[in-house]
């Protein structure tokens, strides 16, 4: 298992070449994963916003539409009224 | 190459017995000091030696390098990197989103929102030259601020102000005040306030359940916080985000079994009720015949679960599933069950009750008036305690304890609910009459007002039995047979009689619908026997009477004033309650006269 002188070069330079490419592999893919990052970090805090903004519309919704303002309104704004039991008239298909 | 191995055996030999080479040396030396320069040829071993010597330790240098930063040792290349990394990496935690809980038509009783908790490097700061600006930007004076840095002086971390709107810990953010940063947090909101408090519960202020049904489902609703690595500076500030370890997972949703909108009625029914009588405190529960669904459970005292300060005890506490009491009159029809069951009796069998009293042991029970002659059904109409004793003591020793015990009462009711109670049901070999004539009429067994409405439910629901559930069943629920059918209708019958007009129940009707019931008006156990001028007024009934859907049980304890009898201070309430339910939950009404819709 010898190997001629002549080829001791060209295998040197091979693995200088290779391990060139693997250094500017590993920066390229450093470089991707930071930028992969930093875009997951900016969605994080969108969706940070976003449920903010959910649960804030959420509380509200609840607030404007609970059922004791809704009887409020009808009653006092609207005048309305349960109606008695002998103005309901029950439909029989 | 036999010289070479003659020296090294010399030379092993002089590391071996340092004499030999010791006594050759002066010899040498000797020779030199006379003044003649003479070249004495040095034995090569000794060069051979020191190369060895420094060969030696180059090789321990490089076998040291080699097990600290190679081979894995105990105190290898891994510790040493974790060492040199814990100087500057840290694990910061990532906050997972709770669940929401809402009731059972998706309106939301406990919503978390994000906001952010400001937090400051005592040490940083207190050499800050902007605590001014800082200050006012927090709304502090200068003087609360610096009393708060000195007293966190030691520390390197403190709170400035917990839980803020995003946007305003924001602009405090842009000053960029030196030591000052912010953390991501979520703060729980409870829409409906105090109305479903006592059901809902709450979190403390790190997010994690502490009562009610935020404790019970607290593990579902939490999810798991994940994590991430920072690089952090000299003074622990956050220089940059090195990448996730673990994505936090948003915590599953509760639904539960209630129905604001009648939750809302309840709450304000009760308030109402509370105000009007003086009543110390008082619980409503409705519960869905057809599958032990909760529908709605409110208590009093109430609370404002979203500004807690200077809260008490009392006020929190679920008295509907953990407060239990003797129930009083409101077991008469249950102790009616058991009479009829033994078949000894039927709904129409005639007590004589006169004269109004009657002796058991040494205890003398009285009725109001002399009722004389009542059929059953209506000595638990007029809520006899005579008529119910007699009837009592010529049933089996057992009879009462065994349906009491079959319909779940000092059972857990099995809602999972923190602190459930069970109540008191406690079994005697022998029963003495006094005992036996008091369990008829309700005394010496203790309940709550979930309880008593589920004991209800099986007489509503045509004598099943189903757990109590506080979120949503899935059908089919497994229920259990404690009461024949047709026994359960005619009981019924006998408390649609408690809301007629001789009945003592004639304030729970509801327009349009048949509704049945019973009134109670227990006298309250205090020191030395039973109190004379404290009550708990009761009201435990069912609607529509034929095919009841709702059972609800009020309780209002301690009403002052003239206005104390369960018929009186209750019952509105469950009228109140279950008219909202009926039309809520689309039950037609039976009582009216029905115009007939051709095609």
């Amino acid at each position: 298992m010898s190997i001629d002188a002549y080829r001791w070069p060209l295998i040197n330079l091979g693995l200088l070449l290779a391990a060139v490419w693997t250094a500017l592999a590993v920066i390229g893919a450093t470089h991707e994963s930071r930028a992969l990052y930093a875009r997951l970090q900016n969605l994080q805090s969108q969706e940070w916003h976003m449920q903010e903004d959910w649960s804030r519309l959420l509380l509200e919704e609840s607030a404007w539409a609970a059922h004791h303002r809704v009887a409020k309104l009808a009653e006092e704004k609207l005048h309305m009224h349960p109606p008695k039991a002998d103005a309901i008239k029950v439909l029989v298909r | 190459m036999s010289a070479r191995s003659a020296s090294k055996s010399v030379g092993k030999r002089s590391v071996v017995g340092k004499r030999k080479p010791a006594s050759s040396k002066p010899a040498a030396v000797k020779t030199a000091a006379r003044g003649k320069t003479q070249y004495v040829p040095v034995s090569p071993w000794r060069w051979q030696l020191m190369v060895g010597f420094v060969c030696l330790l180059f090789a321990m240098l490089f076998g040291r390098v080699v097990s600290l930063q190679v081979l894995e040792t105990d105190r290898g290349y891994e510790f040493l990197q974790d060492q040199g990394e814990a100087r500057f990496l840290r694990t910061s935690v990532i906050p997972a989103y709770r669940g929401t809980i809402s009731d059972r038509r998706g309106e939301p009783l406990a919503v978390s929102t994000p906001v952010v908790s400001l937090w400051a490097n005592p040490r940083l700061l207190a050499n800050s030259q902007r605590g001014g600006e800082l200050a006012s930007a927090l709304g502090w004076s200068e003087l609360q601020l610096s009393e708060r840095l000195h007293r966190y002086r030691n520390k390197s971390f403190m709170y400035l102000k917990r839980h803020m709107r995003p946007a305003e810990a924001e602009a405090i953010l842009k000053l960029k005040v030196a030591g000052v940063q912010g953390q991501r947090e979520y703060q729980r909101f409870y829409p409906a306030g105090a109305a479903a408090a006592h059901l809902v519960g709450f979190t403390n202020v790190d997010d994690r359940g502490i009562e009610g049904m935020e404790l019970a489902y607290d593990s579902l609703l939490q999810g798991a916080p994940g994590s991430k690595r920072v690089i952090k500076d000299l003074y622990g500030e956050v220089v940059r985000d090195v990448g996730e370890l673990e994505t936090p997972r948003s915590g599953a949703d509760l639904r539960l079994s209630i129905d604001l909108r009648l939750q809302y009625v309840a709450h304000q029914a009760l308030q109402r009720a509370v105000t009007l009588t003086g009543a110390d405190s008082g619980s409503v529960v409705t519960v869905d015949a057809r599958n032990g669904e909760v529908l709605a459970l409110v208590n009093h005292p109430v609370f404002n679960p979203n500004r807690r300060s200077g809260l008490r005890p009392a006020q929190m506490r679920n008295r509907a599933i953990v407060d239990a009491f003797e129930p009083g009159s409101v077991l008469k029809p249950l102790a009616l069950a058991a009479a009829l069951e033994s078949e000894q009796f039927s709904v129409d069998t005639v007590i004589d009750t006169s004269p109004g009293r009657y002796k058991v042991g040494r205890k003398v029970l009285h009725d109001p008036v002399n009722y004389r002659d009542l059929t059953l059904a209506r000595v638990v109409a007029k809520s006899s305690q005579v008529g119910i004793v007699k009837m009592a003591l010529q049933l089996d020793q057992q009879a009462l304890w065994g349906l009491y015990n079959r319909i779940g009462l000092g059972q857990n009711p099995g809602t999972g609910f923190p602190g459930e109670s069970a109540g008191q049901l406690q079994y005697r070999e022998r029963w003495r009459d006094i005992e036996r004539a008091t369990l008829a009429y309700g005394h010496g067994l203790t309940v709550t007002p979930l309880q008593l409405a589920m004991a209800y439910s099986v007489i509503a629901s045509g004598g099943l039995r189903f757990p109590a559930s506080l979120v949503p069943t899935e059908a089919p629920v497994m229920a259990e047979r404690v009461l024949p059918e047709r026994l359960s209708s005619q009981l019924r019958t006998v408390l649609e009689g408690v809301t007629a007009d001789y009945g003592t129940g004639k304030r729970a009707r509801v327009a349009g619908y048949r509704v049945g019931g019973k009134t109670g008006t227990a006298h309250k156990a205090s020191a030395g026997g039973y109190a004379d001028d404290r009550y708990l007024a009761l009201f435990a009934g069912m609607a529509p009477i034929d095919e009841p859907r709702l059972v609800t049980v009020v309780l209002i304890n301690e009403p002052k004033g003239d206005l104390y009898h369960g018929g009186e201070v209750a019952a509105p309430v469950f009228a109140e309650v279950t008219e909202a339910g009926l039309r809520l939950f689309n039950i037609a009404p039976q009582r009216l006269q029905l115009a007939g819709v051709s095609g």
